[in-house]
């Protein structure tokens, strides 16, 4: 393995669940949090690297809500992961943030454990907005814990908003993207809102007032065109960047590079098999750890991941690794579908490689399925 | 056996009256067959008729029944073919009969096929005896059943047997009145040879088994025989006659008899339904009377939704052949559906048949465009064509005359929903020919109604407005001019030629608007507007748009959890395989189908 790996550790405890969310999470008391810690330890520890000691460069604390975690316990947890990988001086360790939970001093001792990039979770500017999706925090303490952040030095903040949530507009929005240019945290991610079965948006689904698929739309382009008349990149469907600041831990993803995820419902992605966790957290904290991770495929990165993964970036991919890899030209026997693509604006295609537009990553799955043999 | 012993009957129905029934029945009075053989309704032995309840090729079954007066006789049971669609053959069956069962329904009394079966057995001379079924329901109204035949068909029936096929009642009764009421065949075993060949069916190591009814000779193993309509000669390899359960061989047949004989002919086209069998040697002077070639009526491409399985399709359509000389079939290719093939058939019931039995028995999906007639073109060239694919229909400035085919149609219906059908007739551009009241609740219509109007769900829309009471026969009366024109339809445009038909030019319009809003509720938004376009010739008639698809995307992926998102595209990578592509537009078989059903109820 010469590539460094992401590391991604899930902490499933949460305040109170947000009305949108399907991740794993509990409230959790404080025994529980530190029983977790050690069980998500262990399970680091007892973790069967294949012999070499694996280089690790992106660390990605998620949830749930990791600031729940003291500062001892992402400590402990840090360590672990030292210590049982090879973590460049350069790794981006990541945590992501709530605002309704950081408290006065908290981003100083973060950074001091090596922690150098946050994920602030913001949806929206919005106080009826916050409140239709159950956040518990209000514009002006995200404003608070920004600041607070960037005192303590972060220098690499990511920012979440959502797109197409209840009670949203085209103005509402657009207040929300000014706000963040003017902030101008390094990275934002956009997310469309998707309703999840099991969730009590679903439930309430007719309930909420949506906005229309092509308000979305145009949210959707709207926030392209205002982030990158900012100079932010949209390297990824739902994420922008400063130069230099695209998320290493997301790319991992979309650029087949191997990455290891600890902790309930957590998924992998190493040495060719693609494997994942229980997401039942009692079974997570009592049974053996062969019993609760599942397999999910051997042969990771044939033809049709490749080509979907790859092209969920704004890289897409070069014909040349594409043929290394696989044998043949891409272009063969899908001129029709390429030409459809570059016709309707989908895909830029050049003698080198593809990638999709942004009207292509909005119909990412169209566009992509028209590739796949 | 002296022809003196002998009966030869057919027993005819309207749909659903019973005919199939009886039939078992007097197969077990007659101890063919056992109780514990019996299976329910034994001549229909394909699936698909015993599931429809309708017969569709003919069978017969030889009988033997120990009558009152002490003496036994040899019964013909012919059975024929219960639907419209099959008239030619029912004509031939009865032909090969003296006498033939008339079952009528004592809830429903007579119907319109009743009364077009009753007409088909008087033309041919046969001895009718009237037979009163169901007597065992509630409903059933014997003394209303009896007086309408009396009435209507004017053959009396006062002391007809009143039976519950169902419950085996009064089966003997039946059978008494065959012995007695049906002449006995009078056929001279001394003359040239006489058959007339009523069905046929291919077995693989048989070859083709011919049925025929004996009316002058005999005929045995060893024999050159010809057929004087089709001119072919064989050498007579088997004769015997037809039991439940399979051939029995026997040395010879002989005038006035029922049975089959086999010759090692490879093809069912040979040995065509109503032509005359006799000797090489010593031919008959002339043939039985009636021979017919028949021609299909109607016309549809079927496809495979695989176009992979084109090689699987025709040798399913050729094996179909093989017992249906009425399939016709030929390579054609469209360039929205691929390789396929235009099939003719007697009308929409065998049509719908054949695709059922080519789906169920061959496991195929099928893609089937509209069906179509054949019209009669005369060009401005003086030519005359004949154009089975709306494709291929000239353009209007190279067509002097354009004809269709007219049917005489009978319709049977409660008084009720006379002015209903009425409209329906007329709104098919129908010519109102005659009415006249079977009694005071029912009236029998004649209309002549465009065969192009008829297949279009005509059947489905006189159901629906009579509560499924009226009844309909038709029978083709000829070709008339009439003022016709292709529509054509555009995908984002591009003409798809499987959509084409050919329509009356005053109904164009309406036609074209409603198909264009179906082709637009049913093509799945795609990754660009897509116009929908209906046209005749280059005059644009109608027209609708298949919006873009708006969002199509999986905006997040949580912790490198791509499974989702892989299932995901999984699925919609299925989905692509079945798609066909008109032009650039992908629009699924289903939706294709969608658009072609017209269930129009306006």
């Amino acid at each position: 393995m010469t590539e460094p790996i992401g590391i991604y550790l899930h902490i499933p405890f949460c305040l109170s669940r947000c009305l949108y969310c399907d991740f794993v999470s509990s409230t959790g008391d404080d025994g529980e949090l530190s029983a977790y810690v050690d069980r998500l330890i262990l399970e680091i520890n007892s973790f069967d690297t294949g012999g070499a000691r694996v280089k690790v460069d992106s660390i990605f604390f998620g949830g749930g809500t990791p600031s729940r975690l003291s500062f001892s316990q992402l400590g402990r947890i840090l360590d672990a992961v030292r210590a049982k990988f090879e973590v460049l001086a350069d790794c981006e360790t990541t945590v992501e943030v709530n605002p309704a939970t950081y408290s006065e001093g908290y981003f100083d001792r973060l950074h001091s454990l090596g922690v150098n990039r946050l994920s602030i979770g913001l949806q929206s500017i919005h106080e009826n907005e916050l409140r239709a999706l159950g956040r518990r925090h209000t514009y002006s303490d995200f404003l608070e814990c920004f600041a607070s952040a960037r005192q303590a030095g972060f220098d690499n903040i990511s920012v979440d908003i959502m797109l197409g949530i209840p009670h949203q507009t085209e103005a509402s929005l657009e207040a929300t993207l000014s706000e963040l240019i003017r902030l101008a945290p390094e990275h934002i991610s956009a997310y469309m809102l998707i309703i999840e079965e099991g969730t009590p948006f679903a439930k309430m689904k007719d309930t909420l007032a949506l906005p229309n698929e092509s308000q979305e739309r145009k949210m959707y382009f709207d926030t392209d065109n205002r982030l990158i008349s900012a100079d932010y990149c949209h390297y990824e469907v739902s994420n922008f960047s400063k130069r230099g600041y695209e998320s290493r831990h997301n790319l991992k993803y979309w650029t087949l590079t191997d990455y290891i995820g600890f902790g309930p419902s957590a998924h992998s992605c190493y040495l060719g098999k693609r494997f994942y966790n229980t997401s039942d957290i009692h079974a997570y904290m009592t049974e053996d750890f062969g019993n609760i991770r599942f397999t999910e495929c051997d042969g990771a990165y044939g033809e049709d991941e490749y080509i979907m993964l790859k092209l969920r970036t704004v890289y897409g991919f070069e014909f040349e690794d594409f043929r290394r890899r696989f044998g043949y030209d891409f272009r063969e026997g899908r001129e029709d579908e390429l030409s459809d693509l570059e016709l309707f604006q989908l895909a830029f295609i050049t003698d080198r490689g593809i990638t999709l537009t942004p009207q292509g990553f909005f119909l990412s799955n169209s566009a992509i399925v028209k590739l796949l043999k | 056996m002296s022809q003196d012993l002998i009966r030869n009957f057919s027993i005819i129905a309207h749909i659903d009256h019973g005919k199939s029934t009886l039939a078992d029945r007097i197969l077990e009075k007659t101890r063919t067959v056992s109780a514990r053989e019996m299976e329910s309704q034994l001549l229909d032995n394909m699936d698909l008729e015993r599931e429809r309840g309708i017969t569709i090729k003919a069978r017969a079954v030889k009988l033997t029944y120990d009558a009152r007066d002490g003496k036994t006789y040899q019964f013909n049971l012919i059975d024929t073919p219960g639907h419209v669609d099959f008239g030619y053959e029912v004509s031939r069956s009865l032909k090969a009969c003296e006498g033939a069962l008339l079952v009528v329904d004592a809830t429903q009394g007579v119907e319109a096929q009743t009364l077009a079966n009753a007409y088909l057995a008087i033309d041919n001379d046969l001895e009718i005896l009237p037979v009163i079924n169901k007597i065992d329901l509630a409903s059933a109204d014997v003394e209303g059943a009896r007086r309408e035949i009396e009435d209507i068909i004017g053959i009396p029936a006062e002391d007809c047997p009143a039976v519950s096929a169902k419950c085996g009642l009064n089966i003997e009764d039946v059978l008494e009145k065959i012995v007695t009421d049906i002449p006995a065949p009078k056929g001279d075993p001394t003359a040239p040879l006489k058959a007339l060949i009523f069905d046929s069916y291919y077995d693989q190591y048989l070859g083709v088994v011919v049925y025929i009814r004996l009316f002058d000779g005999t005929i045995k193993s060893g024999d050159r025989v010809k057929l004087m309509a089709q001119g072919g000669e064989f050498e007579v390899c088997d004769v015997g006659t037809m039991q439940p359960f399979g051939l029995n061989k026997c040395e010879m047949l002989s005038a006035g008899e029922v049975g089959y004989f086999t010759a090692a002919i490879k093809t069912i086209s040979d040995t065509k339904v109503g032509d005359t069998v006799t000797s090489a040697q010593n031919p008959a002077r002339e043939a039985l009377v009636g021979f017919r070639d028949v021609h299909p009526m109607v016309y549809s491409g079927i496809y495979p939704a695989d176009g992979a399985r084109y090689g699987d399709l025709r040798e399913a359509l050729e094996k179909l052949q093989l017992n249906d000389a009425a399939l016709v079939f030929e390579p054609e290719t469209s360039i929205a559906l691929g390789f396929g093939f235009r099939c003719g058939f007697l009308g929409l019931l065998h049509m719908e048949i054949i695709e059922e039995r080519l789906e169920r028995e061959f496991n195929l999906d099928l893609i089937t465009t509209a069906p179509s007639v054949i019209y009669k073109v005369k060009l401005r060239s003086g030519e005359e064509v004949l154009i089975d694919n709306p494709s291929k229909f000239p353009t209007a400035d190279e067509i002097d005359t354009a004809y269709e085919p007219i049917m005489k149609a009978t319709v049977i219906t409660p008084s009720d929903y006379i002015g209903g059908i009425m409209q329906l007739c007329q709104d098919r551009r129908g010519t109102f020919v005659d009415m006249k009241y079977i009694d005071t609740e029912r009236a029998e219509l004649h209309y002549e109604l465009p065969l192009n109007e008829i297949i279009y769900d005509f059947f489905d829309a006189l159901k629906s407005r009579s509560k499924g009471y009226a009844s309909l026969d038709y029978e083709l009366k000829g070709y008339k001019p009439s003022k016709l024109c292709k529509l054509d339809f555009m995908l984002n445009g591009e003409v798809v030629d499987a959509l084409s038909f050919i329509v009356f030019e005053d109904r164009a319009y309406t036609r074209a608007r409603k198909i264009a809003e179906r082709l637009k509720e049913n093509i799945p938004r795609q990754l660009f507007e897509i116009p929908i376009q209906a046209c005749i010739g280059s005059k644009i008639i109608a027209r609708e748009t298949v919006k873009a698809m708006r969002k199509d995307v999986l905006a997040k992926c949580y912790g490198g959890d791509i499974t989702r998102k892989k299932k995901l595209l999984e699925k919609q990578k299925e989905g692509k395989k079945k798609m066909r592509k008109l032009g650039s537009v992908e629009v699924t078989p289903e939706a294709f189908m969608a658009v072609l059903k017209l269930d129009d109820d306006d």
